[in-house]
């Protein structure tokens, strides 16, 4: 697959106490549309109880294309995630502050509806979780728990969605197994196709590939470069390589600030902060 | 295991086969206990099974002449007739009243005890689910005897007075669907027949009632277990897509069907055998009817009643033949429950 395009670096964030040396070198060569960013993330601060797990984090994510959250274990990758689709909900004395703009509208607005929201951004977990039914149950849940009707609707919602995970040609012969009698990987893309036919425009992936062997990975990754030309994504990963291959924007964290995102290029080769060298090198981590 | 150590240290003179000595009276003794526990414990398995063969075979030694002399009449008749002579039997009245009486049970009790386990897995706060899982277990510790007396004396009266009258106005006039005629001749209409004759309190409604509340925990704490196993993942997939509470617990109840259809069985078994509460509620007569507020009797509850009086040679046999069909209905129930449960086990452990 061709490396990603890195074509300019208005993804360049603000929000850290750094000076900002790169401010000269960014050139704002995006055209101006309203909404260039996916979602926008000011002062971000969650909470478990009394702990606090993230930092006021200022983040933007560019519309179509992937961003790669980087960093150490436990630095609030997965918590991040979590609040963009309101899956922190679920914890019980879980808290966030600050603001999240997912195409412009607020998440934590007492108005979102969060089952909607959840539709429009779907998540891929870091351990496949197919559920308890056949292949097409799977994949038509999410339809069916928003309303849709109609055998040849669902058919063809499902197959599209299984296309567009490339698991069409693989499981297309029976549709009626189980989710769970298909292959780790097969099942984290059952998983992908899932979300897929919900219709989301962003993608939320922790560590997708992480209890995959390189070829499923592959596979995964070549998808989410595909994917990458109608929705946003967002992917964690501790893979470097991965990060590399699919990102076109990586965000590092570390103790739940961010540290340090652009392009990913960039954050890799020549980053601002020493911090981000030394994790991407490999030093720690 | 002993290989250890000399496979270690090759080049050492092998020792001689009394190295580890033939043993000093302590391990005799030792050894002697280990067989002694290990015969005890196989001593134990057996007697458990020559019981149950035991039971059985005095079971069908004990109805063969019903066997013989009945037959498969036995289940086409209704009639109960004791008198020497002229004397008839058929199961046929009492397999009905267990039948009715358990699926009333179940009818009312599986929506019940499946809320109760839903309450308490999905719903309730830490602090409140520990309590009431509890206090519906303590329900199962109640001795039956106890819900009869209770049933006898408070719950029948109150359904006598205030539930069946009420019933009974609202379904007495509804005559939807013909369902043949009375030997009196008069029609017989759907759901109307339902209530004919009027309250009574000591009919197939008290006898369900009861058995619903005496098969309530043993649904209750099984569903509640399975649904506690209800992997987080699956739980979290599916509010990731936008499933609401409830969709969400679907899937949880779809994920544990195995279990909960185990439970149900379990349930059933129980309602099958139970004896004591029921005919102290049911009104004791050997009748069909479609009328809930008509008198019946049980399989238990027959044996339970007349076991005493059975004073000559064919009756004797016949009460055994109703022991014979109540063990293998409850035994096939028993088993199919265990096999569901197991398998879902079995699934646990493999995960
Ligand atoms: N449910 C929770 N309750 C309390 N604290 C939590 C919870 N989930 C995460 N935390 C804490 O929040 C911090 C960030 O955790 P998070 O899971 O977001 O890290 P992560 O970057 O995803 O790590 P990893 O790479 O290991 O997945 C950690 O210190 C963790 O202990
Ligand atoms: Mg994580």
């Amino acid at each position: 697959m061709a490396p990603p395009q890195v074509t300019d670096m208005v993804g360049r964030l603000h929000g850290h106490s750094l000076p900002a040396p790169a401010a000269k070198t960014i050139p704002i060569t995006a055209p101006a549309k309203p909404a260039a960013y996916a979602i926008e993330m000011e002062n971000l601060e969650v909470f478990y109880g009394k702990q606090r797990a993230v930092h006021g984090v200022n983040l933007r994510v560019r519309r179509n294309e992937v961003t790669a959250f980087i960093g150490p274990s436990g630095c609030g990758k997965t918590t991040i995630l979590r609040c963009l689709n309101r899956m922190n909900d679920l914890i019980p004395h879980c808290q966030v502050r600050g603001s999240i703009k997912i195409h412009g509208a607020d998440v934590y607005s007492r108005r979102t509806d969060v089952m909607e929201l959840r539709k429009r951004t779907g998540m891929v977990f870091q351990k496949a979780n197919p559920f308890p039914r056949s292949i097409f149950e799977n994949v038509a849940y999410p339809l069916r728990i928003h309303g849709v009707r109609g055998k040849h609707v669902l058919a063809a919602k499902v197959e599209q969605a299984l296309r567009a995970a490339g698991l069409w040609e693989e499981v297309k012969d029976r549709l009626h197994v189980s989710g769970a009698a298909l292959s780790g990987g097969q099942q984290q893309r059952l998983c992908i196709a899932r979300a897929l036919a919900a219709d989301p425009d962003v993608l939320l992936m922790d560590e997708p590939c992480s209890a995959l062997d390189p070829i499923a990975t592959k596979g995964i990754e070549a998808l989410i470069n595909q994917l990458c030309q109608t929705i946003t994504i967002v992917i964690v990963t501790h893979n470097m390589h991965q990060a590399v291959r699919v990102a076109h924007q990586t965000a590092f964290f570390y103790m739940g600030s961010l540290i340090e995102s652009g392009p990913t290029d960039k954050i890799f080769n020549t980053p601002d902060h020493p911090q981000t060298l030394a994790y991407v090198t490999g030093q720690f981590g | 295991m002993m290989g250890g150590p000399e496979a270690m240290n090759s080049t050492a003179p092998v020792q001689s086969a009394g190295h580890f000595g033939t043993g000093n009276r302590q391990n005799i003794r030792r050894r002697m206990l280990d067989t002694a526990t290990a015969g005890a414990a196989w001593g134990a398995v057996l007697l458990t099974l020559g019981i149950l063969l035991t039971i059985f075979v005095v079971l069908v030694h004990g109805s063969w002449m019903g066997l013989t002399q009945i037959g498969w009449r036995f289940f086409t008749s209704q009639a109960w007739n004791p008198v020497p002579g002229k004397d008839h039997y058929g199961v046929l009245a009492f397999l009905y009243g267990t039948g009715v009486t358990t699926f009333i049970a179940l009818l009312a009790g599986v929506p019940l005890s499946i809320g109760t386990a839903v309450f308490i897995v999905r719903i309730a706060p830490c602090w409140m689910a520990g309590p009431v899982s509890f206090l519906v277990e303590l329900l199962a510790a109640i001795p039956s005897v106890a819900y009869g007396l209770w049933g006898c004396f408070v719950m029948s009266p109150w359904l006598q007075n205030h539930v069946e009258p009420m019933i009974y106005a609202s379904l007495h006039p509804i005559r939807l669907i013909p369902v043949g005629q009375y030997p009196s001749g008069q029609k017989a209409y759907f759901p109307s027949n339902l209530v004919r004759g009027g309250p009574s309190g000591t009919d197939f409604l008290a006898g369900g009632l009861i058995l619903t509340i005496m098969i309530l925990p043993i649904i209750t704490a099984i569903t509640r277990d399975v649904l506690a196993q209800f992997p987080a993942e699956i739980e979290h997939g599916a509010y990731g897509l936008g499933a609401t509470w409830w969709q969400t617990t679907r899937l949880a109840l779809d994920y544990g069907r195995v279990g909960i259809c185990g439970a149900i069985l379990l349930g059933m078994g129980r309602a099958i055998g139970e004896t004591m509460a029921v005919i102290m509620v049911i009104g004791n007569t050997d009748r069909i009817s479609a009328s809930l507020f008509a008198g019946g009797q049980t399989m238990a509850g027959v044996l339970a009643n007349e076991f005493m009086e059975a004073d000559h040679p064919l009756y004797l046999s016949a009460m055994f033949y109703v022991a014979l069909v109540l063990m293998v209905s409850a035994l096939v129930t028993n088993l199919a429950a265990r096999g569901l449960l197991s398998r879902i086990r079995g699934n646990l452990t493999r995960a």
